[in-house]
């Protein structure tokens, strides 16, 4: 048996050079996602990073692109419009996410419990979610439209004196949020739902015995305990909400003015209409920035609230 | 193994020779190919290739061009594939790809105020003149209106061949103009002679559930065909000799105020704010308004008794002028460009050249019911003197005294002129609507356009005057 070998080795002798070990082989492994999340992430990242300190105007190519440094992070800050439209983008946000937060819990609290017609109302209700940005946009600017939308009728028909909702600078941002709240306030209902059939029933046993109250039960069992879920939802509706571009662009351009105007129309405005790559990059690099800031406080809250019931059991 | 060190420097030089010989025969073979295929003849040299052409969505010239595809794929075997993408995104579509060096389009459909940022990426006709693509017969240079030549030519070079006549008009319902009285000695429905009357005419007009007029208020439309129009009909411009803005005058805040007074006081659909070309027809062809202020190529959607409540009572006219002299509209054409990237271009100008052909226009103006047919602004005379068709469109007339008048204003040749009408357009929609005061309005557009010549370095030079083709200085172009 040994010579047998012996003589395998010697026909197939080792190659000298390159083995993979125990070591080098994980990292061999992931080497293609590294690749690839190189080339579609840290790339362009680091490519918008540079554009932003650049002077580039790509209908001008003649002008070349001068190194300015931070000159467009500071031109664009200082931009009135730039403001407005951060203004928006904040109220936008600090209404449409808790709207639909509340509607969606309750919504998801109704349906958590033994009903024969849930099967029909769930799938009914997620339509919305399963339209895009771009035909809900479409489908809410006709409805809102002054001379032959049901919205606008319906108010004419109340004697609302304006009755077209787009076109008034003061209403115009609260019809784009009802059109952002019908849209995405089943996936809140989703997510929260998800969340509520897998928390476990035992506690709610047990305040039933107690003779715990529904509100009692709510507020000191499903809520703590729905808070991790809560948070993962709010925090992917906010995101999602400061990006907020689709309903503008196809409501409103950002009009009447600039009454609806987010800082991702602004990017949008700066980069692909008026191709000033250089300034719109530096804002789309700011927004980025918020969104960080965002999202890390968000966690920071979530990683709190899960380490609070560990301590309190350790206690 | 110190013979297979001798042997290597021989075996790389075989090797660089074996390229070489290889690369110098491709290159032959290349050009051989070429040769041969410049010498067959056109019908035959492309055929199997295809083109892809981009295309402004509901443009009757586009549409009926596309119905007689067949034609130019029978004739030259190239197979045309054309997508349709609506006005108001085709120039972020197409400048994202252009800017990037991309050829997903060989042609571009181009208005032509946007030809300066287009002109980089685009391949100019010129290179093709002394070509065997060149067909004279099909091109006939002197047949399109000579603005619209003018229009589709950016610094001496022209890049495309007009396809549209864009030339806005105003369309009057003569019903209600004489239900509410307003007509001649002789009992016909009379146009107001002056902007002042106009107005008065929107408010006279309004009534039974119909508004005076229809503002397109849309940003991308406000400035160009309302704030631009009013201050033109008062002999005021947009920009002077040394590209300084000029709204901020009495012409501009007379303009403003005006717009406001017709949104404010309802005169005009409240809807406006989101009106641009299309929406503005539909409500004019549904009835709901008196007049409408709209560019030419609309007429034959108004006048389809098929579709249009107004058809057969509608009369057109220019806008109304302050002083005589003064008539001037914004001209413009739409055309298509061939992409600087595209692999395709011989096939692609051929197409273009076929599109806009004394032949093909002729035939896309018979396509369509009778009154309504063609595009509505064909930028060919020999369909605008066409017997057949000069009795059949009552707004020809006009288009033919503004080709003999010379009376099409060209807009200022910058590549910036979107942004700006972009952002005055959005001070325009906020001023008519009420939120801002037309002095406060016609001063933010004053600044606005001058941040953005400011920021691209036309006011580097102090007092530089420009030339007209640049500035449109309007106060050139009025007749003394």
């Amino acid at each position: 048996m040994e010579s047998k070998l012996e003589t395998k080795k010697e026909l197939f002798p080792a190659k000298k050079g390159f083995r993979f070990t125990d070591k080098n082989l994980p990292f061999f492994l992931i080497a293609p996602v590294i690749l690839i999340f190189l080339i579609i992430t840290v790339f362009p990242l680091l490519y918008s990073l540079y554009t932003s300190t650049i002077d580039l105007v790509m209908t001008r190519p003649e002008l070349g692109k001068d190194f300015v440094g931070i000159k467009n992070y500071i031109t664009v800050i200082k931009n009135d419009l730039v403001q407005r439209s951060f203004l928006n983008t904040l109220l936008f946000t600090a209404i449409v996410v808790p709207v639909e937060l509340l509607l969606g819990l309750g919504m998801a609290v109704l349906l958590n419990r033994e009903l024969k017609i849930k099967r029909f109302v769930i799938p009914i209700m997620i339509i919305p979610i399963t339209v895009t940005p771009l035909a809900v946009g479409l489908i809410w600017r006709y409805m809102y439209n002054g001379e032959y939308g049901i919205i606008a009728w319906l108010l004419k028909f109340l004697h609302v004196q304006n009755y077209v909702v787009l076109a008034n600078p003061f209403w115009a941002l609260p019809g784009i949020m009802l059109a952002d709240i019908w849209h995405w306030t089943p996936f809140m209902m989703l997510l929260l739902l998800t969340g509520l059939q897998s928390l476990p029933q035992e506690p709610f046993e047990a305040a039933r015995i107690d003779g715990s109250s529904g509100w009692t039960t709510f507020k000191n069992i499903t809520l703590p305990m729905l808070k991790p879920v809560i948070l993962i939802a709010v925090l992917l509706r906010t995101m999602d909400a400061f990006k907020l571009f689709d309903e503008v662009y196809i409501m409103t351009q950002g009009g009447p003015g600039t009454a609806t105007e987010t800082l991702a129309y602004r990017v949008f405005r700066s980069t692909f209409q008026y191709y000033d790559m250089g300034k719109g990059t530096a804002l789309s690099i700011l927004m980025l920035i918020l969104i960080i800031v965002i999202s890390k406080w968000y966690m920071r809250i979530l990683r709190e609230r899960q380490a609070q019931p560990e301590e309190s059991a350790n206690q | 193994m110190a013979r297979r060190f001798q042997r290597k420097p021989v075996l790389i030089l075989c090797a660089l020779i074996a390229v070489v010989g290889l690369l110098v025969a491709g290159c032959g073979g290349q050009k051989q190919q070429d040769q041969n295929a410049s010498s067959k003849p056109l019908t035959e040299r492309f055929k199997g290739s295809t083109i892809y052409v981009s295309d402004m969505a509901g443009y009757e010239n586009n549409v009926k061009v596309k119905q007689l595809v067949p034609e130019f794929e029978q004739k030259y075997g190239i197979k045309v594939v054309i997508d349709e993408v609506p006005y108001s995104e085709v120039v972020a579509k197409h400048m994202s790809m252009l800017t990037t060096g991309g050829s997903e389009y060989d042609l571009v459909n181009i208005d032509s105020i946007f030809l300066p940022q287009y002109a980089p990426f685009l391949t100019p006709l010129d290179d093709f003149k002394n070509t065997d693509l060149w067909d004279d017969s099909q091109v006939v240079k002197d047949d399109f209106v000579e603005s619209t030549i003018a229009q589709s030519s950016y610094q001496d070079k022209w890049y495309m061949f007009p396809q549209m006549y864009v030339f806005p008009i105003m369309s009057y319902r003569a019903d209600l103009l004489k239900e509410a009285g307003l007509v001649d000695a002789d009992g016909n429905a009379k146009p107001p002679k002056n902007i002042d009357e106009w107005f008065e005419y929107a408010k006279k007009l309004t009534k039974n559930g119909v508004y005076g007029e229809t503002l397109q208020l849309l940003p991308s439309a406000a400035f160009d065909l309302h704030v631009m129009t009013l201050i033109l009909a008062q002999g005021g411009t947009m920009l002077d000799d040394e590209l300084k803005p000029c709204i901020n005058t009495p012409e501009g805040i007379k303009a403003l105020t005006m717009m406001q007074k017709l949104y404010t006081g309802g005169y005009t659909p409240p809807g406006g704010t989101d009106y641009e070309l299309g929406e503005g027809a539909a409500v004019h062809k549904q009835g709901l308004t008196a007049m409408s202020h709209n560019w030419a190529i609309v007429t034959p959607w108004l006048e389809d008794p098929k579709e249009s409540k107004v058809a057969g009572k509608l009369i057109y006219d220019f806008f109304p002028q302050d002083k005589p002299g003064l008539r001037f509209e914004r001209g413009g054409t739409m055309g298509l460009g061939i992409n600087k990237a595209s692999k395709n271009k011989e096939a692609a100008f051929l197409f273009a050249q076929w599109a806009a052909s004394k032949e093909t226009q002729l035939k896309v103006a018979s396509i369509g019911t009778k009154g309504a047919r063609g595009d509505g602004s064909p930028p060919r005379k020999s369909v605008l003197y066409n017997d057949e068709y000069k009795n059949e469109y009552k707004h020809y007339d006009l288009l033919r005294k503004a080709i003999e008048g010379k009376q099409d204003w060209p807009v200022p040749t910058i590549p910036e002129w979107f942004q700006i009408e972009l952002e005055c357009g959005r001070i325009a929609q906020a001023t008519a609507i009420g939120k801002t005061t037309p002095e406060e309005g016609a001063k933010q557009m004053d600044e606005a356009i001058y941040n953005v010549l400011n920021s691209r370095g036309y006011y580097d030079t102090q007092g530089k005057k420009y030339p007209v083709e640049v500035t449109g200085n309007y106060n050139h172009y009025v007749k003394k």
